[in-house]
């Protein structure tokens, strides 16, 4: 992948000192130790307590809502109502901040400030809102029907569908050999965070600061710019440190503009921070995706023809970050080709991006569907998948769409599937279903392969030199979690020559650091990891200038190295960097601001191959998963460690959407019924066996990240769905279309393929 | 949450003496993990709180003559861990242990796990249903993947508590102390109620009442027993289903048997038909799962619980052949 970068390109394939090694991270211990600042630790004088009135109906007009109650109440100091808020939409969605008309149970209507969070519930109490309740609508195919409940004037549907076309669908069908028509569904399911929501605003005149947890600093940034109608140098957006995002902090929501709207009108400082029902109910879920799909072969084991038309429940509000990845585009050659992705609004709470977006549940119908009509074949669906995946070279869509105008380079999904193959010993599998067992456990293995962009767009930061030659690192993306402080620092850290123990870091903060577009989407190593490196780079050119005339050389002569600046020809020529920086007198500040985007026909792609092993108890339901190989494609590893993480927690997360986390709504009041983390079930570290899960990294390099790394956060939990349910098929016969895989769906899926005789229920 | 007022009482009568005749009105506090549960979401909003674990009636375990005595506000930790539980009445230290986590079990009690309100979505987002006063079950035709699959109706309720099962297995009976000093005694398979006895509430206890002491008999010499809890995750959940099992073998042959299951009606379901169908018996295969069958006999499940059926069947008869 072509692209333009200010500063110097990576030097993959040197010598490298500091990257591809293994480390803890390097705020590990002020994390554990609870040095690191969260958004809920930052206390100011004066500071007050918000809390939000919630509305009880799925979709209902504000006829009458009367706080003067809540006003009168003593240590109440800021009410604020639809009347307060401007009637801007969201960044990413057409919600208001506050509104007179609610499209889910659980959206904000009010909001008060007062000295406590005792105070401010009483107060909560005291609004009288009056709602004229609105027939609603929970299902995306029943809300695009006649006379379905509207939510919006131009109707329940998104936009228009997004349509690609490769091909003849209906041409391929046709010649095809044989062709298989299936249903998955993916529901409504969390897929948040430990930390909830949290914000502090502070107002000093016309400018406020908002300590905010979010992945994205600058898309705050813009909502507020947008929402309060000041310049863009009034606001600052800190996100210091961040209990993870996993997607639901990639975008704003309302929480920041009515802290920062309560603390305006209260001339105090005001904290918001959500409960875990809040978090569930109104940070964004992963949105429930129902795929129709058909599918042909021919004979020769090519895939012929796919047609995917999708309905995609973007909840109430949600718009710009739905729909589905890119695997029927991009991860297998088919000459016939057509998706439909019909993206609609309907009462449940919002949805939005949560890792892997669209791709975990594309890939559970695309994966599955292979899987079937291979086994329908009698194909071994691992060999089908390796004769049809997209290889180096082969045409590919440079953007999201049908035209293969590309050539894809730096793929390594062949060699993930091989290696994962062998990993787990796919020859052991079970030719058909139920031939392994003992009593009633049936033991199978299934895969899955998956693929997405690393991100890119536009960077930014900055690296500064102390006197004493210590480093800050500052960017305005964040560390959900995911390492970036370290690897980030381990970047600067390679081309400055500086030990990575003389680094800090300053993330998330929109003042200190330059624009960057946030930590989402894969972007944070290749995107703000890019602009590191040129930032340090232009750091070290402004150092050797600095340190030529010392030395009697020109700086093209010099190098720095373990801390020491040297003449490379004659190394004994040296001085420490601190010797340099102290005669200098003033520090040195490295500018790093980069451009990323397809140039050019090379596509650059990241890519995996997951693989299960797993035991169904066919009297209980039970699924145990006995080994799980997870295959990337990572570019080069940064950090081993991390990327390994990184990989065992994404694959975590993939297995738990086949347990449990779907979110449940009363069909009778559109209400969520499992709002919390006793209900929904996340599993726990009781439930998967790190042990059974093996990360495994394809040896690589990539083009457009940092000394060739690719990004890879997003993947890790793509494949876990499909390859589950390839294995319970392969296991025990039965298939299962639609996730959770419950003992429940289970059971009743084991007890459905029983003669009827022996039926137990 | 509503304001409270907080009364600690010098003395059991004391404590007794502040109920009152009123459901809800006052609210007897131990560990408070389910209580405190209802108040924040104010499902429960009592006027005061009367706490009890310092009465040293309720506190800790005793062996007076061959049982155990065990006071309702003793931490669930300190019943897993007790030495003469363990031996004496083994069956509860097991079901004792998969209550919740660590920190539920530190806080916890006894009495307060036995007498905890129902974990139904429709009870717990505060519909007004049976329990809360009103006069449906939001369950019936709702969401009810969790719902009662025995003795339902006309509220679907599972009792929720893993310490029942094994109690009333074991032939304990709940020591309840009234105003004035009034005692009595209640075998537990008496304490608990089904929806058709009392819709509102899940066990005998009156308004002004206090669950004292559990007085568990030893475990039977020679029993063996077991407590197994299937659950959506392996920890901090409540039972799918769970069958606390005793078996006492004769000649290899199964001469007493006590079969108790939670999780699958709104009572620990003492399963009879299941007992009759394996006393007499040796335990193998074949008769461990005729009494899982029996176990089920007469269930009634709702349109998205029937997988309890073929669950609680082979929960039950792995429980038995364990014991074997």
């Amino acid at each position: 992948m072509a692209q333009q970068v200010t500063g110097q390109a990576g030097q993959p394939g040197g010598a490298l000192n500091v990257v591809g090694r293994r480390g803890p991270n390097i705020d590990a211990i002020d994390r554990v130790t609870g040095q690191a600042k969260y958004t809920a630790d930052i206390e100011l004088p004066g500071m007050l307590t918000a809390r939000i009135l919630r509305s009880p109906h799925a979709h209902a007009r504000v006829v009458r809502i009367d706080t003067s109650k809540a006003e009168a109440l003593g240590g109440v100091l800021s009410v604020i109502t639809y009347r307060d808020a401007p009637k801007v939409m969201i960044w990413g969605s057409r919600q208001y901040v506050l509104n007179d008309r609610v499209r889910f149970a659980g959206e904000a209507v009010a909001a008060v400030a007062a000295v406590d969070a005792d105070t401010a519930a009483r107060a909560l109490k005291l609004i009288s809102v009056e709602y004229e309740p609105l027939p609603f609508v929970l299902d995306p195919e029943a809300a695009l029907a006649a006379g379905a409940p509207q939510l919006f004037e131009d109707g329940n549907l998104e936009g228009q569908p997004r349509v690609v076309n490769r091909g003849d669908i209906e041409q391929g069908l046709k010649e095809s050999d044989h062709v298989i028509a299936r249903t998955y569904r993916c529901p409504t399911m969390w897929s948040g965070s430990l930390e909830p929501h949290a914000v502090v605003a502070q107002w000093e005149n016309d400018r406020v600061t908002l300590w905010c947890s979010t992945q994205s600093p600058f898309r705050v940034h813009a909502n507020m710019v947008a929402q309060l109608g000041l310049p863009d140098s009034h606001i600052r957006i800190i996100a210091s440190y961040v209990g993870g995002g996993f997607g639901t902090k990639s975008a704003p929501h309302v929480d920041e503009t009515i802290a920062a709207l309560l603390a305006r009108k209260a001339r105090r400082p005001v904290s918001l921070r959500y409960s875990r029902e809040e978090e569930i109910l109104d940070s964004n879920t992963r949105f429930e995706v129902k795929m129709y799909i058909r599918m042909g072969v021919k004979k020769d084991m090519t895939l012929h023809a796919l047609d995917i038309r999708a309905f995609i429940n973007q909840g109430a509000y949600h718009t710009r970050l739905g729909g589905l990845g890119n695997h029927a585009t991009h991860l297998y050659n088919v000459p016939h080709l057509r998706t439909v992705q019909n993206r609609v609004h309907t009462n449940v709470p919002n949805t939005g991006p949560t890792r892997g977006v669209g791709d975990p549940q594309e890939c559970f119908g695309l994966d599955s569907a292979i899987d079937e009509i291979a086994v329908e074949m009698g194909w071994d669906p691992m060999a089908f998948r390796l004769k049809n995946i997209k290889r180096n070279g082969d045409p590919i869509p440079r953007a999201a769409g049908g035209a293969e105008d590309g050539r894809l380079v730096t793929q390594a999904l062949d060699r993930c599937i091989e290696a994962g193959a062998s990993r787990i010993e796919w020859t052991r599998r079970n030719q058909a279903p139920n031939t392994a067992q003992a009593g009633p456990i049936r033991r199978g293995m299934g895969m899955a392969c998956t693929e997405r962009t690393g991100g890119g767009g536009l960077s930014g930061a900055q690296v500064k030199v102390f006197l004493d030659g210590s480093v800050i690192v500052f960017y305005s993306s964040t560390d959900i979690g995911t390492g970036s402080r370290t690897t980030l620092s381990m970047i600067a850290a390679e081309v400055l020559g500086i030990p990575l123990k003389s680094f800090r870091t300053v993330a998330g903060d929109t003042e200190a650091a330059p624009w960057d577009g946030g930590s989402q989407g894969n972007r944070t190593l290749q995107g703000t990891g890019r602009a590191v490196e040129a930032a340090a780079r232009d750091a070290l050119r402004q150092i050797l200038a600095g340190a030529a005339p010392l030395l009697k050389a020109t700086p093209e002569e010099l190098e720095l190295v373990g801390g020491s600046i040297r003449v490379k020809t004659e190394t004994a020529r040296t001085m420490t960097l601190q010797q340099v920086m102290e005669r200098r007198g003033r520090s040195v500040v490295g500018d790093g601001s980069i451009a990323q985007g397809q140039q050019g026909t090379d596509v650059e792609r990241t890519s995996a191959a997951h693989f299960v092993e797993l035991d169904v108890d066919t009297e209980t339901g039970k699924v145990t998963v006995i080994k799980y190989v997870s295959v990337h494609d990572v570019g080069r590893p940064i950090n081993v460690t991390i990327v390994e993480n990184q990989i065992e927690g994404g694959t975590i997360q993939g297995l738990a959407l086949t347990r449990s986390e779907e979110m449940r709504f009363d069909p009778r009041n559109g209400r969520t019924l499992n709002a919390n983390f006793l209900d929904l079930m996340p599993p726990t570290m009781m439930d998967f066996d790190p042990r059974a899960i093996e990360a495994v990294i394809i040896p690589n390099e990539g083009l457009a990240g940092p000394f060739g790394g690719k990004g890879l956060g997003e993947n890790p939990c793509h494949p876990g769905m499909a390859a589950v349910a390839n294995a319970i098929y392969n296991a025990t016969g039965i298939r299962l279309r639609e996730v959770p895989f419950t003992r429940g769906a289970i059971l009743r899926a084991l007890n459905d393929q029983r003669p009827a005789a022996s039926r137990t229920a | 949450m509503e304001n409270f007022s907080y009364s600690r009482p010098a003395t059991l009568r004391d404590a007794t003496a502040q109920l009152g005749k009123e459901h809800g009105r006052v609210a007897i506090i131990a560990g408070g993990t389910d209580l405190l549960g209802e108040m924040k979401d104010e499902l429960a909003a009592p006027a005061r709180l009367v706490p009890v674990r310092h009465l040293r009636e309720m506190q800790g375990v005793r062996t007076v003559g061959a049982g155990l005595r065990i006071g309702a506000a003793t931490p669930l930790v300190d019943v897993v861990e007790n030495r003469a539980v363990q031996e004496q009445a083994p069956l509860l230290a097991m079901a004792a242990v998969k209550v919740g986590t660590p920190a539920i079990r530190n806080m916890g009690t006894i009495g307060g796990n036995i007498c905890q309100r129902p974990r139904c979505w429709y009870y717990r987002n505060n519909y007004p249903c049976f329990k809360h006063g009103g006069s449906a079950c939001f369950s019936a035709l709702g969401e009810n993947d969790f719902h009662a699959i025995l003795e339902g109706g006309p509220s679907f309720i599972v009792h929720p508590s893993d310490t029942a099962p094994a109690l009333v297995a074991l032939g304990a009976s709940a020591r309840i102390a009234g105003p004035g000093g009034r005692e009595r005694i209640v075998p537990l398979d008496a304490f608990f109620v089904t929806p058709r006895q009392d819709v509102r509430r899940e066990n005998v206890l009156q308004p002004d009442e206090i669950l004292v002491e559990l007085q568990v008999p030893n475990a039977p010499a020679g029993s063996r027993a077991t407590y197994v809890k299937e659950m959506v995750r392996e920890t901090w959940n409540f039972a799918l289903c769970s069958v606390a099992a005793m078996v006492t073998l004769s000649n290899g042959v199964v001469s007493d048997v006590r079969i108790v299951m939670g999780g699958v009606a709104p009572v620990p379901y003492r399963a009879l038909k299941a007992e009759a169908a394996i006393r007499g018996q040796r335990l193998t295969e074949t008769t461990a799962a005729a009494a899982g069958a029996a176990a089920v006999e007469g269930a009634r499940p709702l349109a998205k619980n029937g997988y309890k059926v073929p669950l609680t069947q082979a929960t039950v008869k792995r429980a038995l052949l364990s014991l074997a």
